[in-house]
């Protein structure tokens, strides 16, 4: 057998879990050369989703989702405002993730590291990008034309980080946005703001709803998808297909996209396909509750 | 200041101000709050605790870590270390680690949004669940490194509580990271209210009594890590309370070890 690394020769006394730290790399090329990943996943596979629906009672909305072992909480507090001078008739969405120190060792306490703002970034222009078909009309978050409009806080909180956070954190936001619900709300003339009934709520609507799937590629010739936190910082390149209501394709790529032999725009194909199937899945876990 | 506080490249922003919703009708007569000393306890008795659930080993990349439920009051508490720790300026050599406990709220946690960065109460703490813990640590067993003790909120209610909770959740973690203790720490909140003691106290409860404590303690070495009080309270008071909290903190101490014992016999089951 070739020896991957010069020190390979001692390799064989030495503990599985020493090795992969020392030679992540390695490791998981042995792996992948028998088609399958330290995590006893096939290189197209991906891990059980499972999502749990309303445990939070102090949230308006609330939901948690797994990936495997990645847990992210999302929850959901409405308060008014009154709307911008560019927007009289349009609400506001505010998702932020927090990856915490809880979630991982390599986390620390503080204001929101890079990998938590991209995230977020990526949340945000999710619930707006796609102009008539947004997961939240921003038109029906608003009371009062220039007076009021609620303002939906979509907090999500990781609170065990195994990778692919965005896709963990699109189920769990989607789950707890469905799971909203808004107290009934009226503009007082008199008073002049927004009076809510204690009893009535009305639920969100949620019109829309785009899913990801991320994969990675490995050494230009590996795709794995829903990579974990052992994999995700080996990976080349990082693919996600985001797929919606109407079949519509999102597709962010970073990184080259060539697989061994396999022309670039292929290698996407081959993963929106992919990703057609594994929305099926998904949808089955935001239902499934 | 309010612009700038405003101001956050790291966050997605909404509005610059936002108000939590004003409803209709004043709380109805079922709220406890309406009467300032409601005489009956709702829905359990004076001398009870909210059953808890306490699970370890959640967060398998932490050295330790556990999962507290206490009805509506969770969090997620995860210990890291002993480790290196950053090179604090001006800290010399010390033969004794460090324990640093750092508690967070979630933003929906409370009834009332925690808006990021804007919360004292998170930091004030930190140290009160700190001050109970660093009585059972053995630091010197550690020199020069740290142990880190995170907590995370997902909801809240009630303070004095809280604190209790995350005490227990955190002493046992640090013994799920097999980090060396003399005892475990737990603790427990009482409220004093028409005449009568109310242990683990809800957020609602808590604001309607005279007077609230708490108390941390290491049963097994029959010892008191940390007292507060607040309110307004007689001593014979305080004490018939502390008795109180100490008999529950009995109980707690059991259900920590029970769930350890299991914990570990899995962990011996699987190797």
């Amino acid at each position: 057998m070739d020896d991957p690394t010069p020190s390979s020769s001692s390799s064989a006394k030495l503990d599985p879990e020493i090795y992969s730290r020392l030679h992540p790399r390695a490791y998981l090329e042995r792996f992948l050369a028998s088609s399958y990943r330290p995590s006893g996943r096939t290189p197209a596979a991906s891990r059980p989703a499972q999502v749990h629906l309303g445990s939070i009672s102090t949230a308006d909305g609330s939901a948690l989702a797994r990936l495997g072992e990645t847990t992210v909480v999302c929850g959901v507090k409405a308060e008014l405002a009154e709307p911008d001078a560019g927007g009289e008739r349009r609400g506001w969405v505010v998702p932020n993730l927090d990856l915490p120190a809880v979630c991982g060792a390599r986390f620390r306490p503080g204001p929101p590291g890079e990998e938590a703002q991209v995230c977020s970034e990526r949340l945000f222009e999710l619930l707006i990008e796609c102009k008539r078909n947004e997961v939240i009309s921003l038109e029906e978050l608003c009371i009062e034309p220039a007076r009021a409009a609620w303002v939906l806080y979509i907090d999500l909180v990781c609170i065990n980080y195994d990778g692919n956070a965005y896709d963990a954190s699109v189920l769990a936001m989607l789950a707890a946005l469905r799971n909203t619900r808004l107290p009934k709300a009226r503009w007082d003339e008199d008073k002049k703001r927004v009076v809510c009934s204690r009893k009535e709520r009305v639920p969100l609507r949620v019109q829309n709803l785009p899913i990801p799937s991320t994969f990675g590629i490995f050494d230009g010739q590996h795709l794995l998808a829903d990579p974990n936190a052992f994999e995700e910082p080996l990976l080349d390149t990082l693919i996600t297909v985001t797929l919606d209501d109407r079949g519509k394709v999102g597709v962010q790529l970073a990184g080259p996209a060539g697989v061994s032999g396999i022309d670039g725009s292929k290698v996407v194909g081959q993963c929106v396909q992919a990703a057609r199937a594994r929305r099926k899945e998904l949808l089955r876990a935001l239902d499934g509750t | 200041m309010s612009t700038l506080q405003n101001f956050d490249r790291r966050r997605i922003t909404g509005p610059d101000k936002s108000l939590p919703p004003v409803y209709d009708s004043s709380p109805s007569a079922a709220d406890p709050l309406a009467s300032p000393e409601p005489a009956e306890r709702a829905h359990r008795s004076p001398s009870s605790v909210r059953p808890i659930f306490l699970q370890t080993g959640l967060i398998p990349s932490a050295s330790g870590s556990t999962y507290l439920e206490q009805s509506s009051q969770k969090l997620v508490c995860a210990v890291y270390g002993p480790r290196q720790q950053p090179k604090a300026a001006g800290a010399g050599y010390s033969d004794r680690g460090t324990l640093t406990v750092s508690l967070k709220f979630a933003p929906f946690s409370s009834s009332r949004r925690r808006a990021p960065n804007r919360d004292a109460e998170d930091r004030q703490l930190s140290l009160r669940v700190q001050a109970a813990l660093e009585p059972a640590v053995r630091a010197e067993t550690f020199p020069k490194a740290g142990v880190d003790v995170f907590l995370h909120v997902l909801e809240s209610d009630g303070l004095d509580a809280l604190v209790c909770g995350a005490v227990l959740a955190a002493s046992t973690a640090l013994a799920d990271a097999g980090v060396e203790l003399l005892g475990l720490v737990v603790g427990c909140s009482a409220a004093w209210v028409g005449g009568r003691t109310w242990l683990d106290p809800s957020e609602q409860e808590a604001r309607g009594a005279r007077g609230v404590m708490g108390l941390t303690c290491l049963p097994a070495l029959g010892t008191v890590a940390s007292v507060w009080q607040t309110g307004e309270l007689g001593l014979e008071e305080v004490e018939q309370m502390a008795d109180e909290c100490r008999r529950a903190c009995d109980e707690l101490h059991h259900l920590a070890v029970k769930v350890l014992l299991e914990s570990a016999k899995k962990r011996l089951g699987r190797s």
